[in-house]
């Protein structure tokens, strides 16, 4: 619940998705749901003479088992809260 | 191969020229049928004489002889199950032939709430039956019972467009018949209908007897003998007359020049029900080739172009490749199209060509559009919601609710926050959901969307919690994902296993007391046998923290600390107690200590970044008294915290505390230093000189003055006081304390004051010093400022130095320099002195 409660705060956010196939994937977050699959808007590859498959793509649907990364942008983070956030999932799991 | 005895290798006997059509087929048309090319009947269907209009399937093959021919198709498209009961077993009574035209009559004008009374009441039980796929002697029974084919055909494609339908309602084929035809989705079901209605017919129509023959004589057959006979599906002459409207234009258009009673009405109908977008608009230019060919061979008829758009446009490949029917379809229809239709739909070929990319844009869009109807959409998004909602948001799905607390969108900062409650309704909040395509779709959408949640999370929250289950012969459990788990599939530990875990740690810490304890029987040995170190007599009260220890006080306190956050959420009474008790504040309060590891564990605990993080916080929920408390142990103890056993440069080599040091210190000075700045705000007169006397009993104020922190603590304590001295509030006997007490720290400050200034700080630009120096000489009298001055003579003189040999015209150098004179200043201007780069003034006032 922590990384889906996180990743609902990146919402509207650009983020970068690389997929574990190497294929790296700039847009705006749009939506996020309990097995992190990822909505895209405006996407682009960043990869795209490699990958050039995406081209045509505006928006998209991830499955969140097929990605290995999610970069985002450092401001975006609360670090102190999502160390409060890391303890209370752990306080949770203890119970 | 036959079909119902066919032989397809004959010679076709359908005369080209004759059109076909279902519409027309209960109409008792055959009574104007031109018999002439019916000759070849006998032969081609067993010949049993003349079976009259009423030709029975059933008993075709010979097997028994063919009862009398006594039911039209008419009468069969429309009968009820007992007819079709009776009529296959050859019980029907023999009804008058002469009866047929007038009841065909009569059946053309069936409401549609009749058809489909009559539909509903066949047998369901003999649908499976009627699957066009279904291989022959299956399909000899198949004619009546056609009808309920339409059952298993329509809905799913109904039901995908038009999403508004209750399922209930889509089921029913009347239901068709009142939807106006939507010409996106015609192409797409057409294909899985046409089939099995068109091509039947031919056999029909070559069994029709005499007399009775419909005007529509299939003509494909002739053109496309090799295709036809293998592929008949059954005869649905039964659907064309439930759905006269679901295809009108394409196949039931009616062959005007030999029709006879009823197709003007037909025809006035199908005008009704042609679709909205002129059919002809949506031909593909291919398609309209083939027209075209087809329409030179038989130039005899006009082409009409509207009428069978709907197969053409997009399907027309496939039907080539796959659907040859289809394909004859095409000719067939395009046939027997007729001009009636046809001038009012002429259009200039570039707006044919425009209209049909629109058109097809549009079929592309239409294609999947609705699939899911509103119940299934709210199906789907309860069962997703149901997996994320929770009763607990501020717990479960704290860092997301804080976060939107914390940093409001700009554009979320004005609206009601009355749904916090719900992270199903957060998480649509802020999912950027794009609901429809117009605004006042989405508001709908939207609102529909909202009620939704509240009724998902109603029931999400009534619905026990199942997180596995065992099934009878299943091999293992089935864990089902939750919001929460998603995908958890490995129970690491069970409570039982955690609990002995916990067990065994609390008996292995025994051993490492009893360990200790040895250690002190051995301590105590050598006390008793070395007098000279009795001082360690007593170390058996005193307990030693680890740094395990002191990491788990630590998270015990940051645990205490949120448990009773999330409390203050609710309520705004929260009981502090527990988290005053985690702090161990009271415990082993002495600074002076053999071992690091027994000075009191809280103070202990500040030399941890993450304890520094905290302090802010948990001062909210500690009382003045306490807090006060807490300041009195760290004045007595301000020699055993790291930033000051460690932040003194007096105690390195090369005059430089580690960076170790200097990013705790950092973080010191941010942290708890802030927040004993503010703390001290609420110290009365007499607290500030208690902390002071304490911190100056109990500490080498010399060395600490010489650390960033402990400068900043008497810094902060100091000016404090003299801000409250400046109210002139002060009774004579705290003024009197006061004065004594700033003696003596002035006392074990002094000829000691020029080493507060950090040798490498090369720059100068730590203002602390200066602050403490200015803060010092407001509170001393003439005489102490006179030794402060005397001090620090040289650094007053490098400071202005320093800034002198700063260019001034570098911008970065200017500001440099008004720096260092500006730190200086605070200190010089508490003497009614003022300093530029080359001389000292007095202040001019």
């Amino acid at each position: 619940m922590l990384f889906f409660s996180f990743f609902k705060t990146l919402v509207d956010q650009e983020v970068v998705v690389e997929l574990k196939n190497d294929i790296e994937i700039k847009g705006v977050l749009k939506s996020v749901d309990q097995y992190l699959n990822l909505k895209l808007d405006n996407i682009s590859c960043t990869n795209e003479t490699k990958y050039p498959h995406l081209t045509s793509v505006k928006n998209l649907f991830i499955r969140g088992s097929t990605v290995r990364y999610v970069r985002i942008n450092p401001n975006a983070v609360d670090c102190t809260l999502l160390q409060d956030a890391s303890r209370r999932e752990a306080m949770q799991a203890a119970k | 191969m036959s079909f119902f005895g066919f032989d397809p290798s004959k010679p076709p006997q359908g005369g080209p020229s004759e059109s076909y059509d279902f519409e027309n087929t209960y109409d008792g048309l055959g009574d104007q049928l031109d018999d002439a090319d019916d000759a070849l009947n006998d032969e081609t269907f067993g010949g049993s004489g003349d079976v009259g209009k009423d030709f029975n399937f059933g008993a075709t093959k010979g097997a028994a002889p063919p009862p009398p021919q006594t039911v039209s198709y008419a009468r069969a498209a429309v009968a009820t199950d007992e007819d079709f009961m009776s009529e296959l077993w050859g019980t029907a009574k023999p009804q008058p032939e002469v009866s047929n035209p007038v009841s065909a009559g009569e059946k053309k004008i069936l409401s549609l709430e009749e058809i489909e009374a009559q539909l509903t009441a066949i047998d369901p039980s003999r649908q499976p039956q009627q699957h066009p796929m279904q291989p022959f002697p299956q399909q000899q029974y198949g004619m009546p019972g056609m009808m309920p084919m339409q059952y298993g055909y329509m809905p799913p494609m109904y039901g995908g467009q038009y999403p508004g339908m209750p399922p209930q309602m889509m089921g029913q084929p009347g239901f068709y018949g009142q939807m106006p035809p939507i010409p996106g989705q015609i192409p797409g079901q057409m294909p899985g209908q046409l089939p099995g209605q068109l091509p039947g017919q031919p056999a029909h129509g070559q069994q029709m007897p005499q007399g009775q023959m419909p005007p529509q004589i299939p003509h494909q057959i002739p053109q496309q003998p090799p295709q036809q006979p293998p592929q008949q599906p059954p005869q649905p002459v039964p659907v064309q007359h439930q759905q006269p409207v679901q295809a009108p234009s394409v196949e039931t258009v009616p062959e005007p020049v030999e029709s006879v009673t009823s197709i003007p009405t037909e025809t006035v109908k199908q005008g009704e029900n042609t679709p909205a977008v002129p059919l002809s608009e949506i031909l593909a230019p291919s398609t309209r080739e083939e027209i075209a060919q087809v329409a030179s061979k038989k130039s005899s008829r006009p082409v009409n172009l509207s009428q069978f758009p709907v197969l053409g446009s997009k399907s027309t490949p496939q039907q080539r490749s796959n659907r040859p029917y289809h394909h004859q379809n095409h000719h067939y229809n395009d046939e027997d199209d007729d001009g009636e239709y046809h001038e009012p739909l002429i259009l200039t070929p570039e707006q044919q060509i425009k209209a049909a990319r629109r058109q097809e844009k549009v079929m592309r869009i239409m294609k999947y559009s609705g699939i899911m109807n509103p119940k299934d959409k709210d199906f789907v998004t309860r069962f997703q919601l149901s997996q994320i909602v929770t009763e607990d948001p501020y717990n479960e799905d704290f860092y997301a609710q804080v976060f939107k607390v914390i940093h409001p969108k700009p554009n979320q900062v004005g609206q009601p926050q009355e749904q916090n409650n719900s992270i199903a309704q957060a998480y649509l909040d802020q999912s950027g959901h794009r609901l429809g395509g117009r605004y006042k779709r989405a508001d709908v959408a939207l609102q529909r969307m909202q009620q939704q949640v509240q009724r998902a999370v109603t029931v999400a929250k009534e619905r026990p919690k199942l997180t596995q289950y065992v099934r009878e012969g299943a091999l293992g459990r089935i864990s089902i994902g939750s919001g929460k788990k998603p995908r958890q599939q490995l129970e690491i530990f069970s409570q039982a296993v955690q609990k002995g875990l916990e067990e065994e740690g609390e008996t292995g810490e025994g051993e490492t007391d009893k360990e200790n304890k040895g250690i002190n029987v051995k301590k105590l040995n050598n006390a008793i046998s070395n007098p000279a170190i009795n001082t360690n007599l007593d170390s058996d009260s005193i307990k030693k923290y680890g740094r395990k220890d002191i990491m788990g006080i630590l998270e015990n306190i940051i645990t205490n600390l949120m448990t009773i956050e999330s409390e203050s959420r609710l309520s705004t009474e929260v009981d502090t107690n527990n988290l005053w008790e985690s702090l161990k504040i009271l415990e082993q309060t002495s600074p002076r200590v053999n071992d690091p590891k027994e000075v009191n564990p809280f103070i202990q605990c500040l030399n941890h970044e993450k304890a520094l993080k905290i302090v802010s916080r948990l001062f909210k929920f500690l009382s003045r008294e306490q807090i006060l408390t807490i300041a009195t142990l760290i004045m007595s103890n301000l020699g055993n915290l790291d930033v000051i056993k460690h932040g003194s440069y007096t105690t390195y080599e090369d005059k430089k505390v580690p960076s170790k040091y200097l990013k705790l210190i950092e973080t010191y000075s941010l942290t708890f230093t802030k927040a004993l700045m503010n703390s001290v705000q609420d110290f009365k007169f007499n607290e500030i000189i208690g902390l002071l006397v304490i911190l100056i009993e109990h500490n080498n104020v010399s060395f600490i003055s010489t650390t960033k922190i402990g400068l900043s603590i008497l810094t902060t304590l100091l000016s404090r006081a003299e801000l409250i001295r400046g109210e002139g509030t002060i009774s004579a006997a705290d003024l009197s304390e006061w004065s004594s007490c700033y003696d003596e720290l002035f006392t074990a400050l002094e000829s000691r004051i020029s080493l507060i200034f950090p040798p490498n700080d090369v720059e100068s630009i730590e203002s602390y010093v200066w602050q403490f120096l200015a803060t010092l000489a407001l509170g001393g009298k003439l005489n102490h400022q006179r030794i402060i001055v005397d001090e620090v003579r040289d650094e007053i003189f490098s400071v202005m130095n320093k800034a002198k040999a700063l260019d001034s015209t570098d911008i970065n150098n200017f500001y440099k320099k008004q720096n260092l004179l500006n730190n200086l200043n605070m200190f010089l201007v508490v003497m009614g002195l003022v300093a530029d780069e080359n001389e000292i003034r007095e202040l001019q006032t």
